[in-house]
């Protein structure tokens, strides 16, 4: 007499490493907690930030390439804004030591805003490469709204009077300011859409 | 289609936004500094490339080494540190409660009697090797201090200090010369402050020409007292003196030499605090946040660095075309609205425009000072050999010297009598009645103030006027 066993479901690979993302957030908290304990640690900022970077980098790269699988033509578009970002700061002259620094945040932005973007593409059920590629762009101009309109909105209060801002640069201020309208409106639009969808999906019987 | 295990890990990752939040605030941190590298790169300029060419621009001025047994810079060594000042040796202060000097370093210009003071000779003899040296340094033509002319502006160069001390104590010796009646060892004295100033401006940064002036100021005011306190009776001995004092300057020539290397000097500190100086920078920037961060100071000074640089060239370059045409340099405020594009830090601070207008000034009111000196003194001697005035003064009591230029506007010099008294110490009361002779330039204004005013010894209270002035005795006055 022979039993039947049924095959056991393999089982799915968990979407992130959630250790490191618990990890990535006790991190800014455990930063500016070492930092009120003493303030001579603000020199390190830096430091601490380029960490910071490195894991977001990490954490989001996993689940790019092992979990969505992105495409070639994502990569690409990934690369190129990469290149342009890190080409442009690199080579501005007597910056390059800062630029250096500030490099694992920015691949971080890049990685951050393709995850989203892609998963929100997934969701939606997005196939078209373009419009995958245009999703990503929301997701980067989505993440980066607060820098846009934190740097726009300094510009425009310091003013004629500061000692910092050129005209030359004060011609920015606008234009960040739109990009930054633009990337948080897209931000909240499609995160609904999303969020709407991830209700569904959760709530279905898949 | 992804697989519907994987979409819903995904729908579920979507649905737990808190980590992400609080991501994303950091990194758009981050990104701000990023986003504002990116405005800066069409004005920002690279230090590092520029301190190489401005660091070369300024060691052009560096002077040649001089060897050891030509250089003057070690004589005046070991004449500072045989130097014994009045409070090492007599352990009180330097001024008495109502500020009048104690310390005969600082009796120039105190009345003649208090040179008679016990504690006077005492610091002479204390420093007869210190005098001893500084006697011999004067005889070297040539010198190199060793500044450091990577270090901005010969910062931490305490020897201009220590020279003007120097000439201080030289002045000293040639009042108590002149007042014990040798005249030749007091224009000696004279002679070794006069070359005290060409050392300690060789070096041609604007504070060495400063101090420079200051030193050949003391001399001039040495002199003025000697004439006035203890009048030399022999024409021999006031053509020393005449002799002690050196050529006339070329005023003109000394300041374009100081515009230009300002010009170079202030372009290296500026270089030199945007590449290497972050507590400085950290300072100016007003960045409380980072402390003195290498890399946090970078970044708001890059965003203002092109713009600063530019108005300190301009501005710079605008002060040296004027010396160069023999004109003042420009008011500052006029020169700002010009050529302020932009933000500026340290533009303001290292602009030179103010002091090289303050350095001309200086410059031609001594030369013109000096003129006016080697003048009355020819003058002296000749009455010193005959017994009488050389000149005829008309109704006015008033005499223009044809023949003669003044460095300031190119007018002839002048002789006046003076109609009023002279104070030369209000404290003791020192004074000449009226007829003291003034032999003088018209100055700056290029008008005839009568030899009157603001700052050498003269009428008690305030005084108008822009005259470089020497003051002669009256023929035949008693000295006070």
């Amino acid at each position: 007499m022979t039993e039947s066993v049924a095959p056991s479901k393999p089982r799915e690979k968990p979407l992130d490493l959630w250790p490191l993302r618990w990890l990535i957030t006790a991190m800014p908290f455990a930063v500016a907690g070492l930092f009120i304990y003493d303030n001579n640690y603000l020199t390190y900022a830096w430091m601490a930030g380029c960490i910071f970077g490195g894991a977001l980098c990490l954490y989001f790269g996993h689940i790019l390439l092992f979990r969505l699988q992105c495409g070639l033509f994502e990569l690409m578009a990934m690369t190129i804004v990469l290149g342009l970002f890190e080409g442009l700061m690199l080579s501005t002259p007597g910056l390059t030591r800062i630029a250096l620094w500030l490099s694992p945040l920015v691949l971080a932005w890049i990685l951050y805003g393709a995850v989203v973007g892609l998963s929100r593409a997934r969701l939606l059920d997005v196939t078209g490469t373009l419009a995958t590629v245009a999703h990503l762009f929301a997701a980067w101009l989505g993440i980066a709204w607060m820098a846009l309109a934190g740097l726009g909105a300094a510009m425009l209060i310091l003013g004629d009077g500061s000692n910092l801002v050129s005209a030359e640069m004060r011609r920015w201020c606008w234009p960040l300011l739109i990009l930054a309208a633009a990337g948080l409106v897209l931000d909240f639009w499609i995160g609904i859409k999303t969020a709407k969808r991830a209700r569904e999906v959760l709530n279905s019987n898949l | 289609m992804q697989p519907p295990a994987r979409l819903r890990q995904i729908a579920l990752w979507t649905r737990r936004p808190f980590h992400r939040a609080v991501w994303r605030l950091v990194l758009s941190a981050g990104m701000l500094a990023v986003l504002a590298i990116l405005l800066v790169r069409s004005t920002a300029e690279n230090p590092h490339t520029n301190l190489i060419e401005s660091r070369k621009a300024l060691l052009a001025f560096k002077p040649p080494p001089v060897p050891d047994e030509e250089n003057a810079a070690l004589e005046y060594e070991k004449a500072f540190k045989l130097f014994v000042s009045y409070g090492k040796l007599t352990g009180k202060e330097s001024f008495n409660d109502d500020r009048i000097p104690q310390d005969p370093v600082f009796m120039l210009g105190v009345p003649a009697s208090d040179l008679d003071q016990p504690q006077v000779q005492q610091f002479l003899n204390a420093n007869i090797a210190s005098y001893a040296w500084l006697d011999a340094a004067m005889l070297k033509s040539k010198i190199n201090w060793g500044h450091d002319y990577m270090l901005p502006a010969g910062l931490g160069n305490d020897n201009r200090y220590r020279l003007l001390d120097a000439s201080r104590r030289m002045s000293l010796r040639a009042l108590v010369r002149a007042r014990a009646g040798d005249h030749a060892g007091a224009a000696h004295d004279l002679k070794a402050i006069w070359i005290f100033a060409s050392h300690v401006d060789s070096d041609g940064f604007l504070f060495d020409k400063m101090m420079g002036e200051s030193f050949r100021s003391i001399a001039i005011t040495c002199m003025q007292l000697i004439v006035l306190y203890y009048t030399p009776q022999r024409a021999e001995d006031i053509e020393t003196y005449r002799d002690s004092f050196g050529p006339l300057p070329d005023p003109r020539a000394s300041a374009r030499q100081v515009a230009l290397q300002e010009l170079a000097n202030t372009t290296y500190i500026i270089d030199w605090f945007a590449e290497t100086d972050e507590q400085t920078l950290h300072r100016m920037m007003s960045i409380p946040l980072f402390g003195a961060d290498p890399i946090a100071s970078r970044l708001p000074y890059a965003m203002v660095y092109g713009s600063d640089r530019k108005a300190l060239i301009e501005t710079n370059s605008e002060a040296l075309e004027c010396a160069k045409r023999d004109e003042l340099a420009p008011d500052d405020q006029e020169l700002w609205r010009k050529h302020q594009h932009g933000p500026v830090v340290f533009a303001k601070l290292y602009s030179v425009n103010s002091g090289i207008r303050r350095i001309q000034l200086q410059l031609l009111k001594e030369a013109d000072t000096l003129q006016c000196m080697k003048m009355a003194l020819i003058e002296l001697a000749f009455r010193a050999r005959n017994g009488k005035e050389r000149f005829t003064l008309d109704d006015r009591g008033t005499l223009v010297l044809k023949g003669t230029a003044d460095f300031s506007t190119g007018r002839p010099l002048a002789i006046c009598v003076d109609t009023q008294e002279l104070v030369i110490s209000a404290r003791q009361k020192v004074k000449y009645p009226a007829g003291t002779i003034r032999v003088y330039s018209f100055g700056m204004n290029g008008e005839d103030d009568y030899g009157q005013n603001s700052w050498s010894i003269g009428h008690a209270g305030k005084r108008d006027g822009d005259d470089p002035c020497f003051i002669l005795p009256p023929l035949k006055a008693k000295q006070p």
